[in-house]
């Protein structure tokens, strides 16, 4: 391994930037930022969300243009004005949220831009069947070219996007947060790809925030702090505590500091036999029965996909289920979301832009909303004291920037997040909190508050439910993991004695038949409730 | 002369397939065009006034599809340059399409509803031989217009551009996934803008169609909501070429029995012109039926939370 950590030493580098600036508006995004990327390493790029990680490699991509800086690739002084320039001088780009057209093959989707022809301008199939073919045995990354994009999973989708790339010949690959999605294995494999690709003189750019697979598998680091490269650091003994430290300026702890929980047996939240279909009418939710109690933070892992956007929806009665029963502190589903908000729900969505707050109404107003009687006199609302309440929930959840009469969308996201925790957790009735990816697009500053505040509400008797594709936001904040594959829960575990690497075997479906809840003993509430 | 209302079905539908095509190629890139009346309604103008005054069918052809595709044009600088919405710029063009139209009529032409002359020539119609004796094909096939043949002939074409070519796919792919295409580097606005500025040349056709060979006259408004029963019946065949067409088909069949059926059964003509309406309303609540069923048969549904 010791020869194949820095590989690039003594070769010339083959991106080069330099004092890069990117603005938008009077918004600086990227102020005098340097990287230099060597031939046939792996670099990884870390920062918090919004340090300029993503706006970087975009303009490295052509897809945004620099305010001033400069660019070399090749040795060669580059202005991409597009993609299609950038494309030409070997670089590719595999986005965070996958670029690809669903009802079209993997063939079509890998030579779209580039097709192969043959008279009259029609599309060479045959050739362009074959050709996808090599290139998947080539690098290893086996696909079946005639595959609808849309039927396969997600891990196969990204292999689609990096074979669009090598098809375009690149050898600078950026992969924009590609283990997001990703099962643990699927990471494995991604990760096992990249070495290969490394090994055979590409070079890879890796943007990420999660820390261990940056040591795990980057030859060096660069970790951008509000819009500067702060620091490029060889990957030789360094710790995630370090990095995260170099990330956002101050030590913080990556693991939510919490006293071993004291579960009561009240159930505030009982699902019992619940099944949902899927929008396209798929068995999404799968006869799955759990319980969540008062006083415990039980967390839901699972990739995503595997039925927990269409559980939450049952219980948060935006869903109708076709079988099975949920009780919330005690009551059952009634027929509007409301009547289970007043049984005891307090809802933070994952979708904060959608379902979650009204982006362009007011701060306030959006802390208002469902706490109406509460400012009503005689049927009248009244304004004054909505806004005087905005107030003091802004100061007490620390919501930055927050001004009550703004809209929520200038609000960072970490911020509106808050904003939803103040008008839902504020609620008297609330005693079974639902968060669904609670630290999605915020930052790890407000993450630590955001999580300090569930394990206050923990504290306080109330019960709590996270639902999270971030395996690490699991298992550092549950008392209990659930995890979820195609719509059942498959095991039931105390995060205490479990590790990342048995949930992920779980979440990955590798142990076989799903079990019901009455086999998960280690789990407190479940056994009993069945 | 049984077969009369073959025939006729199949000229009917004339005008709809040539609107239908223009809006499939829009429907596959992504775009929802319902100014495809206020392309015709201009170029139904200025192929008879072009017609009237140079006496020639082919500068009268050209004419209707240059103005179309102008029209199309402004559509595209509006919607895809602009960004307006395409529904309001849809909306924009075919109140000035046929706004423009009825000025013109008085101002240039000097007539007020409707405009005719003798000096205008008709488009000859085409005796297919061998086919033209055989009993339901000659009334089929042969007996029409050149432009009948073209709006045929033109839906194989554009199926074989759409699903065939290099332009198809990336025209479809644009449609289902703008942010797929940019990111290879494809320039969706350039594909959006030739995809309207080929609605317009569709819909040139059309228009033409309709004042010098359907009829040989023009009236205000003479589209008569065509290019939406076109739009119509492009979302029961989901944008399928093919498909489209024979929806097309149907619905000038439907037309065609609503001519001929107050002649044979003395109901009152009035009643029997809904057919074609009432035919396209039933397609499309089979549309809506057959989404919402998609959904009901599981018993999965959503709250409208928007």
């Amino acid at each position: 391994m010791q020869e194949a950590v820095l590989p690039h030493k003594g070769l010339p580098p083959v991106v080069r930037m330099r004092d890069i600036v990117k603005m938008f508006g009077s918004f600086v995004a990227v102020r005098s930022a340097a990287i230099e990327i060597g031939r046939g390493e792996i670099h990884a790029l870390v920062g918090e969300n919004g340090a300029g990680k993503s706006t970087l490699m975009n303009i490295l991509y052509g897809l945004l243009e620099r305010t001033s800086g400069a660019i070399e690739v090749f040795g060669q002084d580059v202005h991409f004005s597009n993609p299609r320039q950038a494309i030409g001088y070997g670089i590719g780009m595999v986005h965070q949220h996958f670029k690809l057209a669903p009802s079209f093959t993997v063939a079509e989707n890998i030579i779209l831009g580039s097709e192969p022809l043959t008279t009259y301008q029609r599309i060479d199939r045959v050739r362009a069947e074959r050709e996808t073919r090599e290139l998947s045995q080539r690098f290893g990354l086996n696909l079946d070219p005639r595959a609808i994009v849309g039927t396969l999973p997600v891990g196969l989708r990204q292999r689609v996007e990096i074979l669009k790339a090598l098809y375009r010949q690149a050898e600078i690959l950026i992969l924009d947060e590609p283990t997001a999605v990703l099962t643990p294995q699927e990471t494995r494999e991604l990760f096992a790809t990249m070495r290969s690709l490394a090994e055979g003189g590409h070079s890879i750019i890796f943007i990420t925030h999660k820390l261990r697979e940056v040591i795990e598998v980057s030859d060096r680091i660069s970790i951008m702090r509000h819009g500067e490269v702060v620091d490029t650091i060889d990957n030789d003994n360094v710790t995630a505590q370090q990095i995260a430290g170099h990330m956002v300026g101050r030590s913080v702890l990556l693991r939510v500091e919490k006293s071993v929980a004291r579960p009561t047996t009240e159930v505030l939240l009982k699902v019992d036999g619940l099944t949902a279909l899927g929008d396209r009418g798929e068995r999404a939710v799968d006869d799955l029965s759990l319980e969540v109690r008062a006083g415990e933070i039980v967390g839901l892992a699972g990739v995503q996909g595997n039925g927990q956007d269409e559980l939450v929806e049952c219980i948060a009665g935006l869903r109708r289920p076709v079988e099975g029963n949920v009780a919330i502190c005690g009551t059952g589903l009634g027929p509007k979301p409301s009547d289970n908000r007043d049984a005891g729900l307090a809802y933070i969505p994952a979708d904060r832009g959608g379902v979650g707050l009204s982006l362009e109404s007011s701060i306030w107003e959006n802390m208002t909303i469902g706490h109406l009687p509460q400012f009503s006199r005689f049927g009248v609302f009244a304004i004054g004291k909505a806004r005087d309440r905005a107030k003091q929930l802004i100061a007490c959840f620390d919501v930055r920037g927050g001004e009550v009469e703004k809209p929520a969308k200038s609000l960072s996201g970490g911020n509106q997040q808050k904003v939803q925790l103040a008008r839902e957790l504020t609620r008297p009735a609330a005693r079974l909190i639902i968060a669904e990816q609670p630290s999605q697009g915020v930052d790890i500053g407000a993450i630590e508050s955001i999580h300090r505040t569930l394990v206050e509400m923990r504290d306080a008797g109330r019960g709590v439910f996270v639902v999270s594709a971030d395996l690490d936001e699991i298992m550092s904040i549950s008392d209990r993991v659930l995890v979820m594959y195609r719509g059942r829960i498959v095991a039931n575990l105390l995060a205490a004695e479990t590790d990342t690497e048995e949930v992920g075997r779980y979440m990955g479906g590798l142990d076989g038949e799903p079990f019901g809840p009455s086999a998960g003993d280690t789990g407190k509430g479940l056994a009993d409730g069945a | 002369m049984d077969f009369d209302i073959l025939n006729s079905a199949v000229r009917i539908a004339t005008p709809l397939i040539f609107a239908a095509m223009g809006g499939v190629v829009t429907y596959q890139a992504g775009m929802l065009n319902i100014a495809l009346d206020g392309f015709m309604i201009v170029a139904a103008f200025t192929a008879i006034a072009t017609a009237y005054l140079t006496g020639s069918l082919t500068i009268a052809l050209i004419g209707a599809i240059v103005a179309s595709v102008l029209l199309a044009a402004l559509m595209a600088v509006f919607n895809i340059r602009l960004r307006a919405n395409i529904f309001i710029a849809g909306t924009a063009i075919i109140f000035l399409g046929n706004s423009l139209t009825a000025l013109l009529l008085k101002g240039v032409l000097g007539q007020d509803g409707v405009f005719t002359s003798d000096r205008i020539p008709n488009f000859p119609v085409i005796r297919v031989p061998v086919v033209d004796g055989i009993p339901v094909l000659g009334a089929l096939l042969s007996g029409h217009t050149i432009l009948v043949y073209v709006a045929y002939l033109s839906v194989p074409l554009v199926a074989w551009s759409l699903y065939r070519t290099r332009w198809g796919l990336r025209l479809r792919v644009v449609g289902e996934a703008p942010e797929a295409a940019a990111a290879v580097g494809i320039d969706v606005d350039k594909i959006k803008f030739q995809a309207m500025l080929i609605s317009g040349l569709f819909c040139g056709f059309a228009g033409a169609y309709l004042s010098l060979a359907y009829v040989t006259l023009f009236a205000r408004e003479m589209t008569a909501e065509r290019g939406l029963i076109a739009l119509a019946a492009i979302f029961f065949a989901r944008g399928n070429p093919y498909r489209t067409a024979l929806v097309a088909v149907l619905f000038g069949g439907a037309t065609a029995l609503s001519v001929r059926l107050p002649q044979v059964t003395g109901l009152a003509p009035q009643l029997l012109q809904l057919i074609p309406y009432v035919v396209t309303v039933l397609a499309l609540v089979i549309v809506g039926w057959r989404t919402t069923r998609a959904r009901n048969r599981y018993g999965a549904w959503r709250f409208d939370l928007g």
